[in-house]
């Protein structure tokens, strides 16, 4: 079995922050602005979110204003749509990830005026991203074991792949290791979440 | 459709790229709509987004402006005042109904690329990468012809042959300049596909082109 070996092989450098030790659990934090408008909450959530997401978006290319700007939005988008979020589909973080790379998607396509294409396209899929195609708690938190058990060539590689606006043959160049190798290194992660699939089936 | 019969489903790297938002709009609106047809590969991209979801919570913020959270407080005082979109009519083409992800898009009006062989555009991206539906009628014969450097087909209706492999209906394939082949169209139903390639289009081969008096095309 695949995931056998994936856990046997340790990554020391690389640790995942747990939201729930060191900050408020995020999805309760959810749960509350969805039951009772909980100002509070909001105000946890957004000073452990915006930044992150700020910090991402400073990654895919955006100028730090509109970072700024997307995070606000994303943040007012999660605010709103609370009561869509279901603990049992998906994680907080995957939940706001969906959102704020769906707002990102609109914004640049705005820039770019390629409005004509239809915002509603981008509508219908937030709609379908926050609604049905999660998957389980149990599952979500195998796929962070299974990043966190990651050969360390492996998740430098999904992380640049991830993080920043880089093609294959970027990264090859940042890493100074050819482009096969990326793609070989990229495939052999991307094959060992997808094991999280195959093993619990339904999700 | 039947989910169940796709048999030729989205590779993973397109699948992660599609989560980090590398795919240019042609080749977006085929995996997006291959997703909302196939179960397998939208179970795929749900733990892709989880992965995406978890290093995002791995990621070092970059500080807010000072006053971005009075500002945030501020905003979810005000009143929700978006207008909801009226959703979007089907769109049709060539006779066919269109998936829901194909809803509300701009198709240009088709042109003829040779006989029983039409094609129509959506729209013409960087590096003059080209979007469209392409209708074939059924029993057509395709000539012998290669790619440009990067070729994804969606089979949105009726099907064809390829060598050994049988592409229906919700089938995804991608070509690349090194494959050249001659699919062989089914006989009884006319073939829908939505194509995206990243170059401009060469319906035909020099090999085409000479072949042509011959091939009644």
């Amino acid at each position: 079995m695949i995931y056998a070996n994936v856990v046997n092989m340790k990554s020391e450098e690389f640790e995942l922050r747990d939201p729930t030790k060191s900050h408020e659990n995020a999805e309760q934090l959810i749960l509350n602005i969805a039951q009772n408008n909980c100002r509070e909450s909001y105000k946890l959530l957004f000073t452990q979110f915006a930044p992150k997401i700020k910090s991402f978006m400073i990654g895919q290319g955006a100028k730090a204003n509109e970072a700024e700007d997307i995070a606000q939005d994303a943040m007012l988008k999660v605010w709103r749509k609370a009561q869509l979020f279901d603990p049992k589909k998906a994680k907080a973080s995957t939940w706001i990830f969906t959102i704020a790379r769906n707002l990102q998607i609109d914004t640049i396509r705005k820039q770019k005026r390629q409005d004509r294409f239809n915002n509603e396209i981008q509508a219908e899929s937030y709609e379908a991203d926050t609604s049905e195609k999660m998957i389980s708690e149990q599952s979500a938190s195998q796929v962070k074991e299974v990043i966190k058990q990651l050969p360390q060539e492996q998740l430098q590689v999904l992380k640049l792949s991830f993080y920043e606006d880089l093609s294959h043959s970027q990264i090859a160049q940042s890493l100074s290791i050819p482009v096969g190798t990326v793609k070989s290194r990229l495939r052999l992660a991307l094959g060992r979440l997808k094991a999280v699939k195959s093993i619990f089936g339904e999700f | 459709m039947n989910p169940q019969a796709i048999a030729h489903h989205l590779d993973d790297e397109i699948i992660w790229d599609f989560v980090c938002h590398k795919l240019e709009f042609g080749e977006n609106l085929i995996v997006r709509t291959h997703i909302s047809l196939c179960a397998e590969c939208a179970k795929t991209l749900a733990v892709f987004e989880a992965a995406g979801g978890e290093l995002l919570n791995d990621i070092n913020g970059i500080e807010m402006n000072d006053d971005a959270l009075d500002l945030a407080l501020a905003r979810i005082e005000l009143k929700d005042v978006e207008i909801p979109k009226a959703k979007p009519s089907k769109s049709e083409a060539f006779g066919f109904d269109l998936p829901a992800t194909l809803s509300g898009i701009e198709i240009k009006n088709r042109h003829f690329l040779g006989p029983n062989v039409w094609i129509a555009p959506i729209e013409e991206g960087k590096n003059k990468s080209q979007t469209y539906l392409l209708w074939i009628k059924g029993g057509q014969d395709i000539l012998p012809h290669t790619h440009t450097k990067r070729e994804m087909t969606l089979v949105l209706s009726g099907g064809f042959k390829d060598g050994d492999n049988s592409y229906n209906a919700g089938d995804f394939v991608v070509c690349d300049d090194s494959i050249s082949h001659a699919p062989i169209m089914l006989a009884d139903e006319d073939c829908l596909c939505l194509v995206y390639q990243d170059g401009p289009i060469k319906p035909q081969t020099i090999l085409g082109h000479l072949l042509k008096p011959f091939a009644r095309i």
